[in-house]
């Protein structure tokens, strides 16, 4: 099967069009949502924001624990096309252009992480505690307020919250945001974010885990894939 | 007539007296010997607690600020003095970056790249005026202007952040402005115009501010429309931080704004607690720190709270730090480590520097 297939064209290019459809559609939901849309921010900013909107969204719309491969990767075309446009589109978010493949990459590694979770445990539960460990800043803050903020748990919040994936790939401080900043407490105390290599390789554990494990029927996330490349 | 000229020339000294009362510049004697044994105290506090690279909690702000204790303490230490001087200097030069912060981190870009210059500078040696302008010019781009999107009619316009985002706000403003006020930047730069605008638009008086939550207490809130306390009321350390930046960025005694923030501090002049803060004691040290700075700034030792008394405000600090040392020489802030006070090394510094702003 050629790129320029007919058939191939059919299949996919609606969906293709589904896919970038609603990535943008909830990227515009969360500009207008957000207060942000009021203030012409960086786009480190909107991106951060927006992606990890989009990919709680993916696990809500699209059931990844059924999804291939294939289906994730399309998924992340949409988000990075979309992002693409922002840049285009939008003179204040060039800025964001050279980090797209890294946001991209954190979407992709974090959408296949929980994918396969979801295959294990009720997605539900997934979608929940992924929810969870995105505002462990806020809920976590008084906490290590209250024990002042040993450097072992700060860091451990660091790295268990998702928002700091995207934080580390752009390089940007979102617990300095206005929101952030008057919600979670973490914001006033010492706190560093992890290298974006540590990050990568943290997100790489659950996909790299279930690569190395003796292939089964029920590994459907890359059945798929395989399927099609044979 | 002479006699009414006389009488109005008496009355004017009167109030005058009353208003400012600022003719005793001097600190008491015993007290003010208290207050260097304090000094003494803290910088014998850092010293012992400095890491072998001369730096304090491995942070380039922390070290900016226990070097600037030294430097500016009655001491009168210098680079001749020694490696305890030298080798937090050689700290901070390890931390310049290529965009001319300098920082060990991306989060606080502009308070450690503030207060090294203001540290720098402290040391009064030409060999590093490179690394000052470098320090300087990445301060100016950090202020949110045309240049990122804002017009000047937009909230944010003339602020400026930690330097990770772009969120501003007048805590790190002060500190930037005192950075460059402290290496002499021209007085024509824009920076400073573009600083009162933002200033301005944080402090609650809706003659200066355009903002629609602006009330008219004088005080100052933590960012326009925000305070961290309570919506957007004034309080004490952002008060004295507003009023340090408006004479930083050029407006005088004379000004309006200057004089709100200065009636502020007087109707709630306190030293028990930061005034308006949370429970009073979060951002307590911070509040010292800066109050002293803002009050040396303004000049004048004896102030009138609004009860018509009377306080010598160099005094009023001096007992009350003394009062709240640590036997080892340390401060600390025992009851809300926000903002980074249950750190001793970062209080203690703040401390000394507060002290020493008194004495001088």
């Amino acid at each position: 099967m050629t790129f320029l297939d007919m058939r191939w064209m059919r299949s996919e290019l609606p969906a293709a069009f589904v896919k970038l459809a609603l990535a943008g559609v909830l990227i515009a939901v969360f500009r207008l949502a957000l207060p942000i849309a009021e203030v012409p921010a960086r786009a480190e900013l909107l991106a951060t924001v927006y992606s990890t909107g989009t990919i709680v969204a993916l696990l809500l719309i699209a059931p990844l624990h059924n999804a291939s491969l294939r289906t994730v990767l399309g998924w992340c075309a949409a988000v990075a096309t979309v992002l693409l446009l922002f840049v285009i589109l939008d003179p204040t978010t060039r800025i964001v252009a050279t980090k797209i493949p890294s946001l991209v990459l954190v979407v992709f590694l974090l959408s296949v992480t929980l994918g396969i979770l979801a295959r294990r445990l009720p997605p539900a539960i997934v979608i929940g505690v992924f929810a969870l460990l995105a505002l462990l800043p806020v809920w976590a803050g008084p906490m290590l307020e209250l024990a002042n903020n040993p450097p072992w748990a700060n860091r451990l919040v660091m790295y268990a919250s998702p928002l700091t994936a995207f934080a580390a790939a752009l390089d940007f401080d979102y617990l300095r945001t206005v929101w952030f900043y008057e919600y979670s407490a973490i914001a006033a105390m010492r706190y560093d974010y992890p290298n974006f290599l540590n990050i990568l390789l943290l997100l790489c554990v659950v996909p790299a885990a279930t690569v190395i494990r003796p292939y089964t029927k029920r590994n459907s996330i890359f059945q798929h894939t395989s399927e099609a490349h044979s | 007539m002479k006699k009414i000229l006389v009488h109005a020339v008496l009355l004017s000294l009167f109030f005058t007296n009353a208003a400012f009362a600022d003719d005793d510049p001097s600190m008491d004697p015993a007290l003010r010997e208290k207050a260097q044994r304090a000094v003494d105290g803290g910088l014998h506090y850092l010293r012992i607690n400095q890491a072998d690279d001369g730096s304090w909690s491995d942070s380039v702000g922390i070290t900016a600020l226990g070097l600037r204790a030294f430097l500016q303490s009655h001491r009168d230490y210098g680079e001749r003095d020694g490696a305890f001087i030298t080798r937090p200097i050689e700290f901070l030069l390890a931390h310049i970056n290529d965009d001319g912060s300098i920082s060990e981190t991306n989060q606080n870009r502009n308070y450690n790249t503030a207060v090294s210059l203001t540290a720098l500078a402290a040391t009064g040696n030409d060999e590093y005026d490179d690394v000052i302008h470098d320090g300087q010019n990445f301060l100016r781009r950090l202020q949110i202007d045309e240049n990122d999107g804002y017009e000047s009619d937009h909230a944010y316009y003339g602020g400026i952040g930690y330097g990770g985002d772009e969120r501003p706000d007048l805590s790190n403003i002060h500190m930037a402005l005192e950075g460059l006020r402290a290496t002499s930047t021209d007085p024509d730069d824009p920076v400073w115009e573009k600083a009162l605008r933002f200033v301005s638009r944080s402090q609650n008086r809706s003659e200066s501010n355009d903002q629609e939550w602006a009330a008219n207490d004088g005080g100052f809130t933590y960012m326009p429309g925000y305070s961290p306390h309570k919506g957007t009321a004034s309080y004490g350390g952002m008060t004295a931080a507003g009023l340090l930046s408006l004479l930083f960025a050029g407006a005088d005694q004379d000004d309006p704004r200057v004089q709100a923030a200065y009636d502020w501090i007087r109707n709630n002049y306190t030293l028990e607690e930061n005034p308006g803060a949370t429970d009073g004691v979060q951002g307590l040290y911070y509040y010292y720190n800066v109050f002293a700075k803002s009050l040396s700034a303004y000049g004048g030792s004896v102030l009138v709270d609004h009860s018509g008394s009377e306080h010598n405000w160099r005094n009023d600090i001096a007992a009350k730090l003394i009062g709240l040392q640590n036997e080892d020489g340390s401060w600390v802030n025992p009851e809300s480590p926000r903002w980074w006070e249950g750190n001793p090394h970062l209080v203690t510094a703040w401390s000394v520097i507060a002290l020493n702003a008194t004495l001088n």
